[in-house]
């Protein structure tokens, strides 16, 4: 019936990304998991959490995790900044918040993102990535959102 | 009537009781019996007979007893549904619809006739043919115009007719104590002046004035009438005293407006001749005269005052609900905006500060005030004291005790005590379940109790209280306590467990069998409780909660049965404390004392850091290196928070006392599931996150 090569493009036409910087490399999550996106606050540290959760904050009353990405994908730390954001997700009735270096802007992607193993050849790393999107040359990675927030399996 | 506060909830929750049987029914007759169907209209109806039960109307809970026989045959599949008991079933429900509905407009429960109901289930329940048409629950219509016939048939106006009092058995029972106490009944009529204005707050002195004397047990019309003022002039009460006549005379001649206060003694012997003979002329419409209810039958009360209005049920106003339900949810929604106005508040606050807006300021303050109220009241809606629901069960224990000739005195502990409104809707029938089995099988009979050496009457407790991170709710009583090996025989009879299985378990888990559906080791079957439901709904309920339900018993000692409720929704005063920049909230309820200390003063013993207070030797823990706090300063001061956790205590060294505060406890969310050492965060004043220490975790 319909071609494959028209389906996939049919689910990528109208795919939106919420983009955001790390250091220099820019990532992605779709606009359908964003809730909003706020200016650093006061974050409460939670002793004995695990290393990448940065801690919590107040939203509106209720307590938000927030998830440091820079350590989480093993990158490098740096200073915040005045660009410095928190973007809340929400993903599978979890919310939490990731912590970026700056949010650039919401973009259109049109094709389907290579699938992240045959780009990246890191093993470590590839868990949280699910693929990576090319727009004109401008590459964003893309989130293994269910990954990332890590949501406590058995035992832990 | 005493019970009047608890009536929007009865009605409300007998309303909500009657539709799941409907929906249950109608299932059942669509669909055929389902297990799971019949044990769910089963419960309804076990909870809708203990209400009623407890609220005192009996008739009520006769039909929904008989009822519930019926469903425990088909559940046993020991009688096969078919048409005429499900229409049976059905009627039943109408006639039910319609006591509670003549209840809640103030009416008797009794206008409406039941017994050829009662007949007929009973009859189905004993496998007998069902009798040829029975008449369906017909109302005995017209039960004002009875009512209004009454007068003319009533005995003697002047003079006090006991029937005034409408003196049922239990109210013999405490006039015949009451005499062997050496006190007696005196009948009080009092009839105001015509020309009173304020009658409820005349009738409101006299009460008064009598309670200093003794006890009014009894009021016709109900107190609650009398409050509002639905009656003539005159209204007749019990009173139980040590005093004499004079006494009571001299008491309410100091109060104006009274026009004629008429004594009589009210001897028990001589009035159980008197008092059937004398009711059923008062009210042709109450069959059941004698037991009439303290609720007043409208029908019966033109007797006491043959002068009165002739229809005075006509000028009842419907019962009108005083509360509005609503959708926790939009509490939920309520408080979290509630939540985003402050913190938007404090910013302007800031914004005003740092410009000097001395106009903004000043505008704020008045925003800051109306907040700080609205806050309180959206905290506020959704917390109720456990009270609202305790207050239901010392007038349940009295009767349950009386029809079980028992003697047995309940007390209660930590009512005030504040827990999530949805906790409390859900929390009173598990309790209720508890209390009766103490009653029923935990209690003694006196006599046995004697023979035990213990004190003849029974020790009934229901303590509730924070504890840790949870509010606790036990039920306790000094009664036989539970025998692991009969409930193990029980458990293998019933099939709930192997023989081989029951071996196994030591004699505390044997106990927390009876939490198994369709476990009952209760010998017959009473009207109190046990019939194998009761436990397992406990336990479904309380688990629905996310609460936890155990028991401890010793033999002849007693039961303690212990419902554990998480706190998360809780609002709790909390002492904030400081570690270097980082702030923590520890529960009031975990703390013993606060000290101030000098680095020097904490000792070693073994390693391990102490301190010594009034001669006792506490361990501590030192926050800031527990939770490796980034150290910014040095402090030469400390504090000491001496906290407890059961009988263990422990020093937790802080840097700074802040204050202490009410704290809302918000759970820290799936991401910290593994974090035993927090039992939540809250949100501080100012916008920040604060976490709560759980102190029981904290001193493992």
């Amino acid at each position: 019936m319909a071609k494959k090569k028209d389906e996939n493009k049919q689910e990528f036409e109208s795919m939106q990304v919420v983009a955001f910087k790390l250091r220099d490399e820019e990532y992605g999550v779709s606009i359908l998991n964003v809730q909003e996106i706020r200016n650093l606050t006061d974050i409460t540290r939670v002793p004995f959490a695990q290393d990448y959760i940065k801690g919590v904050i107040n939203l509106r009353g209720s307590v938000l995790p927030v998830i440091d990405l820079k350590q989480r994908l093993g990158l490098e730390d740096s200073p915040y900044t005045e660009n410095t954001r928190i973007v809340t997700i929400t993903e599978d009735d979890v919310h939490v918040g990731i912590l970026v270096d700056a949010v650039t802007e919401v973009l259109n992607l049109t094709s389907k993102p290579v699938d992240a193993k045959k780009a990246i050849n890191n093993k470590e790393g590839m868990r949280f990535l699910s693929g990576i999107g090319n727009i004109d040359g401008r590459l964003i990675v893309m989130l293994n959102l269910p990954e990332i927030i890590g949501l406590p399996q058995e035992g832990k | 009537m005493e019970n009047s506060q608890y009536m929007d909830m009865f009605l409300d929750e007998s309303h909500e009781h009657l539709q799941s049987l409907n929906d249950g029914l109608l299932s059942l007759e669509e669909n055929g019996e389902a297990v799971a169907v019949v044990n769910e209209i089963f419960r309804n109806a076990h909870t809708l007979k203990g209400m009623s039960a407890t609220m005192g109307f009996n008739k009520i809970a006769e039909l929904t007893h008989e009822m519930e026989d019926v469903l425990d045959l088909i559940r046993k599949e020991q009688l096969q549904i078919n048409e005429d008991i499900i229409d049976t079933l059905f009627k039943c429900l109408d006639s039910l619809e319609q006591m509670i509905d003549n209840v809640g407009n103030g009416d008797p429960e009794d206008l409406v006739d039941v017994s050829d109901l009662v007949k007929k289930l009973s009859s189905i329940s004993k496998g007998e043919p069902a009798p040829a048409a029975a008449a369906p629950a017909a109302p005995a219509a017209g039960a004002p115009a009875d009512g209004a016939a009454a007068p003319a048939a009533a005995p003697a106006a002047g003079a006090l007719s006991p029937a005034a009092l409408q003196l049922s058995d239990i109210d013999m029972d405490v006039l015949k104590q009451a005499k062997e106490g050496g006190l007696q009944g005196i009948h009080i009529r009092v009839t105001l002046s015509e020309t009173c204005v304020l009658k409820s707050a005349r009738s409101y002195m006299v009460m008064n004035a009598l309670d200093e004397l003794g006890d009014v047990v009894k009021s016709v019309p109900p107190a609650e009438d009398l409050e509002q003022e639905k009656f003539d002039r005159s209204f007749d009460l019990l009173l139980v005293t040590g005093s004499e006549i004079k006494a009571v005379e001299d008491a309410l001649g100091s109060i104006s407006e009274l026009e004629k206060v008429e004594c009589e003694i009210v001897d028990p012997d001589a009035k159980i001749e008197a008092a059937p003979a004398a009711a059923p002329a008062a009210a042709p419409a109450a069959p059941a005269a004698p037991a009439a209810k303290p609720a007043a039958p409208a029908a019966a009360k033109p007797a006491a005052k043959p002068a009165a209005k002739a229809a005075p049920a006509q000028h009842k106003k419907p019962h009108q609900s005083q509360s509005v339900r609503v959708d926790i949810d939009k509490l939920d929604t309520l408080m979290n905006l509630m939540g985003e106005l402050v913190i938007n508040k404090v910013r302007l606050e800031q914004i005003g500060q740092t410009h000097r807006l001395a106009e903004l300021t000043e505008t704020l303050e008045q925003m800051d005030r109306v907040t700080t109220d609205l806050q309180n009241i959206v905290m506020k809606v959704r917390m109720v004291p456990v009270s609202a629901v305790f207050n239901r069960f010392p007038r349940m224990v009295r009767d349950v005790s009386k029809e079980l000739d028992k003697e047995i005195n309940l007390t209660i502990e930590g009512e005030e005590t504040e827990l999530d409104r949805t906790v409390i809707d859900e929390i009173g029938d598990p309790i209720m379940h508890l209390l009766r089995n103490s009653l029923d099988h935990g209690i003694e009979h006196p006599d046995d109790r004697e023979a035990k050496g213990k004190p003849r009457t029974g020790e009934v407790g229901l303590i509730a209280r924070h504890e840790g991170n949870n509010v606790v709710i036990m039920v306790t009583d000094d009664g036989a306590g539970i025998d692991p090996d009969k409930i193990r025989q029980v458990a293998i009879k019933k099939g709930v467990i192997t023989e081989e299985e029951a071996m196994k378990l030591d004699d505390a888990d044997a106990v927390r069998l009876i939490f198994l559906p369709g476990f009952s080791t209760a010998e017959k079957i009473s009207d109190i409780s046990g019939r194998g439901v009761g436990m397992d709904v406990v336990r479904s309920k309380i688990e629905a909660l996310s609460g936890h339900v155990d028991v401890e018993t010793h033999i002849n000692e007693g039961s303690v049965f212990k419902i554990k409720l998480p706190l998360t929704l809780a609002i709790i005063q909390a002492m904030l404390v400081k570690v270097q920049e980082e702030m923590y909230a520890i529960p009031l309820g975990s703390i013993d004392s606060t000290i101030n200390i000098q680095p020097t003063d904490i000792k070693t013993v073994q390693n391990k850091e102490v301190i010594v207070l009034r001669g006792e030797i506490i361990p501590i823990i030192r926050l800031e290196s527990a939770f490796q706090v980034p150290h910014v300063k040095d402090t030469n001061e400390l504090f000491v928070v001496v906290v407890h956790a059961g009988e263990t205590k422990a020093g937790i060294v802080v840097d700074n006392l802040i204050g202490q505060q009410e704290i809302v406890i918000k759970t820290l969310g799936k991401l910290f599931t593994g974090l035993k050492m927090f039992s939540g965060a809250t949100v501080l004043g100012d916008g920040r996150v604060a976490l709560i220490l759980d102190v029981a975790t904290m001193m493992q």
